[in-house]
């Protein structure tokens, strides 16, 4: 089977919630999508030689043209449909400047969602099965609580595939999603995902547990986070594998501040114990409007591995401009690592990057 | 990303729910009471257009479909951003003063300040969501003629748990006839404006009359204001449990009929 009918196959079975929404009657609140194109000039450290060579810097550029189309529609009888898929274009799939690929456009399609689900008892019983995103976490620099993403990438969208159960009552909440061990969805193992959220005055708790099916312990984590005011947001997360081939204790505590002026100051710190060595991070970040339409951030993550000395530390600095209108925006964003050898960023070969992301809407 | 300039007036569509009645009752806090307790039409859906202007020039338009639900707890709002397509899929949940927005492609609601969901930069926030007799307490009340209908003007201040309030003061005009809301001004600290908003189109859904629209507008910019207009209210109920955090990602909004 050739890759075009690959990427054709993946987007039938995403296309088809949104066919079939097409032909039914209630209002399309849900159809929408994204169309984007983002260029970067990134400027990394390679070793062309023996060891002992001098690295030299290398200037590459990625491009990226994506589209995006979701939907949720209404079936009647408390039954429902959602699928959002996804068609790129890249430069660069792999995401490392110094693994070229052979083609110059490498073409890719991929169904990040396709879900039914069924109000079994309206606003107390839900159960649903598909591809679905799982996000636990509330952190935004660190994510203790997502221990689900695709490989290593916390940015990942596509979901996964399985069944849940979903009971809600007055003041919580309670899901199972089960998903067995799927070779096309690249899933190896199955695994049950049980999760227990809690509201408590102004206080949201939630309880994870992870288990699969081979003989590893499960993994357990705890979140929670809360309001003061109109002014000040608080979380904090924790996750701990109890495995004793691979213990690991990940930590996260954080806030934002806004101003009167929606000024947004966002603190996080995080620890995370690989069993081998511990990370601790520090992340800040600033955003609001320069205008109506024009928002800026800044922001600067610190990174310190265990038993280094303070001054041994490492990370990113970045910023960026958006520019946003009803049906379009425009996002120009810098980065750079800094910190000297031994440190992860210090030890990257990323020097920095430069971007520029526009998007449509509709 | 930007969030989302239309939410703060949400809630404040709401505000503009009267009911006819006739009697004045000269203590001011009883009085408060019974205006609130006739502004919301419980389990009310609706759809509403937002459309923000400089001087006459329109600068943003927005709509979003809305479901509340109000108990002697408190008010608590759904809504789905239906335009523009920048924010179309939006879902969000308004609890009290505890907000949660749902971003389309994500599954984890986060939660916000109520500072995060104002507009522009201002306070519209205690607008949207100003139940009077939940977060101020009614200091004074004095009588005077307005637009040639007799009102009562209420002296309301923050409570002492809504400090942090961007308003701290609110001065409350009520038809004395109807005990319809007329206009409001809201301050924060000082004496300075920041927002005012005038109640208008009353129209009768079921047994009460509500206001159709709201005209908010800017104490420091007089040539800034947004004007708020339903399109349909309706009665469709949502189950109690519709209005959780968690319900928020397997929630499908179905336009208001």
């Amino acid at each position: 089977m050739s890759r075009w009918q690959n990427y054709c196959g993946e987007l039938w079975w995403g296309l088809w919630p949104l066919l079939l929404a097409h032909l039914l009657p209630n209002p399309l609140w849900g159809l929408e999508g994204e169309l984007g194109g983002k260029v970067e000039r990134t400027l990394v450290q390679v070793v062309a030689g023996p060891p002992g060579t001098l690295p030299q810097e290398l200037g590459t550029d990625h491009a990226r043209a994506e589209a995006v189309a979701s939907h949720r529609q209404a079936l009647g009888a408390g039954w429902s449909a959602e699928a959002t898929v996804l068609a790129a274009l890249d430069t660069l799939p792999s995401g490392d400047t110094r693994n070229l690929p052979p083609r110059k456009l490498e073409p890719s399609a991929r169904v990040l969602e396709g879900w039914l689900g069924w109000e079994a008892l309206p606003g107390l019983l839900t159960l649903g099965a598909g591809k679905r995103i799982l996000q636990p976490s509330s952190a935004f620099s660190h994510k203790p609580l997502d221990w689900l993403s695709r490989s290593d990438d916390p940015d990942s969208r596509e979901g996964r595939t399985g069944a849940q159960a979903a009971l809600f009552g007055d003041a919580w909440s309670a899901s199972v999603f089960a998903a067995p061990a799927l070779a096309f969805d690249g899933t190896a193992q199955a695994f049950g995902l049980g999760r227990l959220g809690v509201h408590l005055g102004s206080v949201d708790v939630k309880a994870l547990v992870l288990q699969y099916t081979d003989d590893s312990r499960p993994r357990g984590g705890l979140g929670l986070d809360g309001g003061w005011g109109d002014h000040l947001t608080l979380r904090a997360e924790a996750a701990a594998d109890a495995d004793p081939a691979k213990p690991r204790v990940d930590t996260l505590a954080g806030l934002t501040w806004t101003t009167d002026d929606q000024t947004t100051l966002m603190f996080e710190g995080s620890w995370d114990d690989r069993g081998q060595s511990g990370v601790t991070t520090g992340f800040a970040r600033l955003a609001g409007n320069l205008e109506d339409r024009l928002t800026a951030e800044a922001w600067l993550k610190a990174e310190s591995k265990a038993g280094s000395a303070l001054s041994n530390l490492g990370g990113w600095v970045g910023s960026g401009l958006t520019w946003s209108a009803p049906t379009w925006s425009m996002e120009g964003t810098w980065l750079a690592a800094w910190g000297p050898p031994g440190t992860t960023a210090g030890d990257s070969a990323l020097r920095w990057k430069v971007g520029l992301e526009v998007k449509t809407f509709w | 990303m930007p969030f989302p300039k239309i939410i703060p007036f949400v809630l404040a569509a709401t505000v503009s729910l009267a009911a006819v009645t006739a009697e004045p009752i000269p203590d001011p806090t009883e009085l408060l009471t019974k205006v609130d307790q006739r502004r919301f039409v419980p389990d009310m859906d609706f759809t509403l257009t937002l459309t923000a202007y400089k001087d006459s020039q329109v600068v943003e338009e927005s709509a979003l479909w809305g479901w509340v639900k109000a108990d002697p707890q408190g008010t608590k709002a759904l809504l789905a951003f239906v335009e523009p397509a920048s924010t179309k899929g939006r879902k969000m949940l308004m609890d009290g003063p505890t907000v949660y927005l749902l971003f389309p492609k994500t599954r984890n609601p986060i939660r916000l300040s109520p500072l995060q969901v104002l507009v522009g930069q201002s306070s519209n926030g205690d607008v949207a969501r100003a139940s009077f007799s939940q977060d101020y307490d009614a200091q004074g009340l004095t009588s005077e003629e307005r637009e040639g209908k007799p009102c009562w003007v209420f002296a309301l201040a923050a409570k002492a748990d809504r400090q942090g309030s961007a308003y701290r003061k609110v001065s409350l005009w009520v038809e004395k006839e109807t005990l319809r809301p007329v206009a409001a001004d809201f301050f924060g600290t000082g004496e300075q404006k920041l927002k005012h908003a005038t109640y208008g189109d009353f129209r009768t859904v079921g047994d009460k009359t509500v206001a159709f629209r709201l005209d908010i507008g800017d104490g420091a910019d007089p040539a800034k204001h947004t004007v708020l207009q339903y399109g349909k209210v309706g009665r469709q109920a949502l189950p109690n449990g519709a209005f959780r955090r968690d319900y928020l990602e397997g929630w499908t909004p179905e336009m208001p009929q």
